[in-house]
């Protein structure tokens, strides 16, 4: 915790050193926020670099609320820029129409079988999903935003928000079968 | 809030929350030479701060020469500039007439002060011309000398009666001129829908525009004229981030009626103004001399 603090007191006063501290301590999972939700690995690249210097000037404005805070504080940065990187390029629209009916419910394969995917494997999974699936679903998952939030935030009605949830958890489930019965084989 | 979560989202939650990707070490290099140069931000603001320190010296420039400069100087800038011919050599023969106590001066109009002017001119260069002991060019150099005394003597008789030139000049007359001005901008915090903190950051409104004024009295005008503002405001989360953006282009008709109820000669303008869709209120003291001075053009 005071480690967190001597960080942002450093950035704050402009030493480089701590600077590079808190790069090198959260930059690497600050990349993989930015590459779930731009799901190009080049484009999450430069977004970390603006995101950082954003952290830097922005830093003063940070009020430390205690262990976390800061990885939490640059997390939500690193995601409203790609959300923003998203916006600009028009790609929230990116679904896809499937002809087939989606089931209620969601099932998985036995625990044991799908807790052998990597993580890896797992992030290629959503990155792999259409854009607007893939937006909601990150911010619904990880940023644990309810689907009132979520419509507010993307400019889409509640309902679309919980329906393109649906599709991308039906989704990323078919995908875990067919890598499962591939991995089978 | 507290959601009844399902095993898919619990198995990526659980595994990519904390998902690393690594980096290469020339990331960091290229990121520090980004730090070291000096922001956009820096730079716009401190070219805003020069072209802001330039009006304000040139200001303080046509502050202090309005204030300090003699005021015959001043006049005669004036009046070389502005004032018509015709206006001019009539105040040159009534300042002649007060010298030669020759001509009497309510009884005389413009035309007649002119040829009795050159009446005068005429027999002082005829008398020169007589006198066989002075050559010609000493005839020139007196005829100027002579001239110089008239136009001197106008110069003082126009500030003696200053006041009296510019009510004639000002009074019911139309004015015509250009506004715009920036005021500073404001950040101010709030509370969003979701009980986040927000700031918003309200910028420079910049506004410009026409106006058109009729001078009623010595101490009444009405002030009218199209004006543009535009406003821009920028919201942003505690991240920093970017949640809405607005801006305001607004047009609008003022209509404003000045009334100055102080105007001493070489110190104080006073005026109230009253605009239409604001309170009254006391607005300027403004320390000037004599003539406010704007950027209104007839």
């Amino acid at each position: 915790m005071e480690d967190e603090l001597e960080l942002v007191k450093g950035c704050r006063a402009g030493d480089n050193a701590a600077r590079k501290s808190l790069y090198t301590l959260y930059s690497k999972r600050l990349l993989a926020v930015c590459y779930r939700y731009t799901g190009d690995i080049d484009v999450a690249h430069d977004l970390l670099h603006d995101g950082f210097i954003k952290i830097y000037k922005s830093i003063s404005k940070f009020n430390y609320r205690g262990e976390g805070s800061l990885e939490l504080w640059m997390s939500r940065l690193m995601a409203n820029l790609s959300l923003d990187y998203l916006k600009q390029r028009k790609k929230m629209q990116e679904v896809i129409v499937q002809e087939e009916e989606l089931p209620d419910v969601i099932e998985l394969p036995e625990k044991e079988l799908y807790e052998g995917i990597s993580d890896v494997q797992l992030m290629l999974f959503v990155t792999e999903l259409p854009t607007g699936y893939r937006t909601v679903f990150n911010l619904y998952v990880f940023e644990e935003k309810t689907h009132k939030e979520i419509a507010s935030m993307l400019n889409i009605n509640e309902h679309s928000s919980t329906s393109q949830l649906h599709r991308a958890k039906c989704m990323l489930a078919k995908r875990i079968k067919e890598y499962i019965r591939n991995e089978e084989k | 809030m507290k959601k009844n979560e399902d095993e898919l989202t619990e198995l990526f939650r659980s595994r990519l929350k904390k998902y690393e990707i690594p980096l290469q070490e020339e990331m960091w290099d290229k990121l520090e030479s980004e730090l070291s140069k000096p922001s956009p931000r820096k730079l716009y603001s401190a070219c805003f701060i020069a072209i802001a320190a330039i009006f304000l010296l040139l200001f303080a420039c046509s502050a202090s020469v309005w204030m300090f400069i003699p005021q015959e100087e001043i006049l005669s800038a004036l009046s070389e500039g502005t004032v018509p011919v015709v206006e001019k050599r009539t105040a040159m023969v009534k300042a002649g007439k007060s010298i030669l106590a020759e001509l009497p001066v309510e009884k005389c109009d413009e035309q007649e002060d002119i040829l009795k002017l050159e009446e005068v001119v005429e027999s002082n260069i005829a008398q020169i011309q007589s006198d066989s002991a002075i050559d010609k060019a000493q005839a020139d150099i007196r005829l100027k000398d002579s001239i110089r005394t008239l136009e001197y003597q106008l110069l003082e008789a126009m500030a003696q009666n200053q006041e009296e030139n510019i009510d004639v000049q000002f009074k019911n007359e139309w004015t015509v001129g250009l506004t715009a001005s920036i005021e500073k901008g404001k950040t101010i915090s709030s509370v969003g829908d979701n009980l986040e903190q927000i700031t918003i950051n309200h910028k420079s409104p910049i506004s410009f525009g026409i106006s058109i004024s009729k001078i009623l009295s010595d101490n009444l005008s009405l002030e009218s004229g199209l004006n543009y503002t535009l406003l821009r405001s920028e919201s942003k989360d505690l991240s920093g981030a970017t949640i809405d953006k607005q801006n305001i282009h607004f047009l609008g008709i003022p209509l404003k009626l000045n009334w100055t109820f102080i105007n001493k000669k070489t110190l104080m303008f006073i005026c109230l103004q009253v605009e239409c869709w604001r309170n009254v209120s006391l607005l300027k003291m403004i320390i000037a001399r004599e003539v406010a001075m704007n950027n209104q053009s007839q």
